[in-house]
């Protein structure tokens, strides 16, 4: 059992190396088309729900307007790359930065509110950052052509490879070694404060409105990074794949996943993007289906998919069963 | 003058059916305090469910028949939410309750894309109540009945809430649940009603709707928030406040929609709301609740 007992620091650590060992075996394993571009979305989608597993697990405050975030980095990448012609690596960085100065802006007015009222206002972020992306069309190209023809990401001239996998899965390492880090920090256990009680954390001298803006706009960040890399990805998209439904699908795999552990973003984002594959066979029922076991994930595994496989594992290593 | 009074009546046709969809809202959160997003799929079925069973209705007042079937059907949809996946969940906590109506919205997605088919469904007029044109400005007649069903569904509700033992019982159990089983009340049976409650509610309110917003099984998103919208803008839990709020959304939408700014329409409601609620945190008539920590 000793043998076992890990710092959850190290734990951490050693698991950010698995994960690059498997992320590398996959990018050189993998070479068939369809499952090499769903690796890569669930990698993208993975990015922005780490982020939303800060805000929402860690400093509890609920967002249902992420998707205007994701809309702002892609959109800022095509913008940047076609309109500006910088090279696609600066304009990712535009696409993370920009999101953040935004979020970091309605955070301030919007993080007055909690609950109820917080998931209203940033579900009307969210919906209103869908209208402006079908209807500003200067900026977005609307529903109809929105952008179109990206060009393949090339960081290496002359290497044949598809290089967006290997870039897309540096970025979800760093980013996930940020927020493991963030999470041990000082900060992330005033988080946590914020989360059980903000009068409590405010008493013990956590600047509550700056950690939790703070906070926002690194969320914000995230999905503006990911926005980014799916622009990349998609090369032509249009104002549809940033409507509200997005934010519902980031906040499912935070929720299937796990809201206690960052590692929870992965295992859901990997089952939110491979489920609708997975039952490709019944067509029809596919929707239902899907709603059916995201339902039965909720009502059976309250801590997450990722929260409930872990505490199995770790029973299974320890060697005494549930009793 | 003309076009002004026109704005106000479709706003508040709009409107109506906003607040329709916001008392679901409000009486769930009353009995159970959960928001549940899956409030506008009743609407959604509500309204697929007339235009079936309108179309390939025969016999004696067809649409009477088809509306009743409706509402039983999103009725016993409500029942069965709560009675099988609410009930059964393992976490109590409010917010996962909160995500579980989420994972039902998108089952119910699914299962009315299958049981109605993936297209728009057309519905003829209710009649009865003619259309008017009074000066220049058009009130079509379908208009009629939903503020009819508005007024009448609002004014019950707030009977219920304030003058009935089965409504102050639900407000018990959502508060104070243990004291209230202590008192005899079933949390659970309120739950219950509460669901049946709504699930009538949407069903109604979908039907109202079909003729002039023709049902589609991806409707009931948008449904869901314009409704959540309106209670939340209203202050959560209080009938009136729903109906105003309601109310409110629409005339924002049409008087922006009148003035130039179709496409942004939503938006413009949306952010005026997050605008309002920053100013008055606890909505229009609501008072802010205080937590002891």
């Amino acid at each position: 059992m000793a043998r076992f007992m890990l710092t959850s620091q190290a734990r951490d650590a050693v698991g950010l190396l698995a994960l690059a060992v498997v992320l590398l075996v996959v990018d050189l394993t993998i070479t068939g088309h369809f499952h090499r571009n769903l690796a890569l979305q669930a990698i993208i989608f993975a990015i922005a729900a780490v982020g939303l597993t800060l805000l929402l697990g860690f400093a509890g405050q609920v967002s249902l307007g992420q998707n205007a975030f994701v809309a702002i980095g892609a959109y800022a990448l095509g913008n940047m790359v076609q309109k500006v012609g910088l090279h696609p690596l600066p304009a990712l960085a535009v696409s993370t930065l920009l999101p953040a100065i935004v979020g970091y802006a309605v955070s301030r007015p919007i993080l007055r509110l909690s609950g109820h009222y917080l998931a209203l206002a940033t579900l009307a972020l969210g919906a209103s950052a869908y209208i402006f992306a079908s209807q500003w069309t200067s900026v977005t190209g609307g529903l109809d052509p929105g952008i179109v023809d990206l060009p393949k990401l090339a960081l290496v001239p002359g290497l044949e490879r598809d290089q967006l996998f290997t870039l897309a899965a540096l970025c979800l390492l760093a980013v996930m070694g940020f927020s493991l880090l963030l999470v041990h920090s000082p900060v992330g256990r005033a988080l946590q404060a914020i989360c059980t009680s903000e009068t409590v954390a405010a008493g013990a001298g956590i600047r509550v409105d700056r950690t939790k803006a703070a906070i926002f706009a690194l969320a914000a960040a995230f999905a503006g990074l990911s926005g980014g890399l799916y622009a990349l990805f998609m090369r032509s998209f249009n104002a549809t794949s940033f409507s509200i439904l997005l934010s519902i699908e980031l906040l499912m795999m935070v929720i299937v996943g796990s809201l206690s552990t960052i590692w929870g973003a992965l295992v859901g984002a990997l089952l939110v993007v491979l489920l609708p594959h997975m039952l490709e066979h019944f067509e029809a029922a596919k929707l239902f289906i899907y709603g059916a076991i995201m339902t039965l994930v909720v009502m059976f595994m309250p801590n997450g998919l990722a929260s409930t496989l872990f505490a199995g594992v770790n029973r299974l290593l320890r060697g005494d069963r549930a009793r | 003058m003309a076009f002004l009074l026109q704005i106000l009546v479709s706003g508040i046709l709009v409107g109506s059916i906003y607040g329709i969809a916001a008392l679901g809202f409000t009486i769930v959160f009353n009995a159970t305090r959960v928001i549940n997003f899956a409030n506008g799929e009743f609407l959604m079925v509500g309204g697929l469910a007339t235009a079936m069973l309108a179309i390939s209705g025969v016999g004696w007042m067809p649409t009477v028949v088809a509306v009743g079937a409706a509402i039983v059907a999103t009725s016993l949809l409500g029942a069965a939410m709560q009675v099988l996946a609410l009930n059964y969940s393992r976490s109590r906590d409010l917010h996962m309750l909160v995500m579980l109506t989420i994972g039902i919205t998108l089952m119910l997605r699914g299962l009315a894309s299958l049981v109605f088919g993936r297209d728009v469904l057309f519905v003829s007029d209710f009649g009865l109540f003619p259309s008017l044109v009074v000066g220049q400005v058009f009130i079509p007649a379908q208009g009629v009945w939903i503020v009819v069903a508005l007024v009448l569904v609002s004014l019950g509700l707030w009977a219920l809430f304030k003058h009935t033992m089965v409504g102050k019982a639900m407000q018990a159990a959502s508060l104070e649940p243990r004291a209230a089983s202590l008192c005899g009340i079933e949390p659970r049976r309120m739950a219950l009603l509460s669901f049946v409650i709504a699930g009538a509610i949407g069903g109604l309110a979908g039907a109202l709707m079909a003729p002039i917003a023709p049902p589609f099984y991806e409707n009931g998103v948008m449904l869901g928030l314009k409704g959540f919208a309106a209670a939340i803008a209203g202050g959560l839990g209080n009938p009136m406040g729903a109906v105003i709020g309601g109310l409110l959304i629409g005339l924002i939408e049409s008087a922006s929609a009148g003035y130039g700014a179709s496409g942004f329409k939503d938006a413009i409601s949306f952010l005026l709301l997050v605008a309002i609620l920053i100013v008055r945190p606890a909505g229009l008539i609501g008072k802010l609740e205080v937590k002891r920590v």
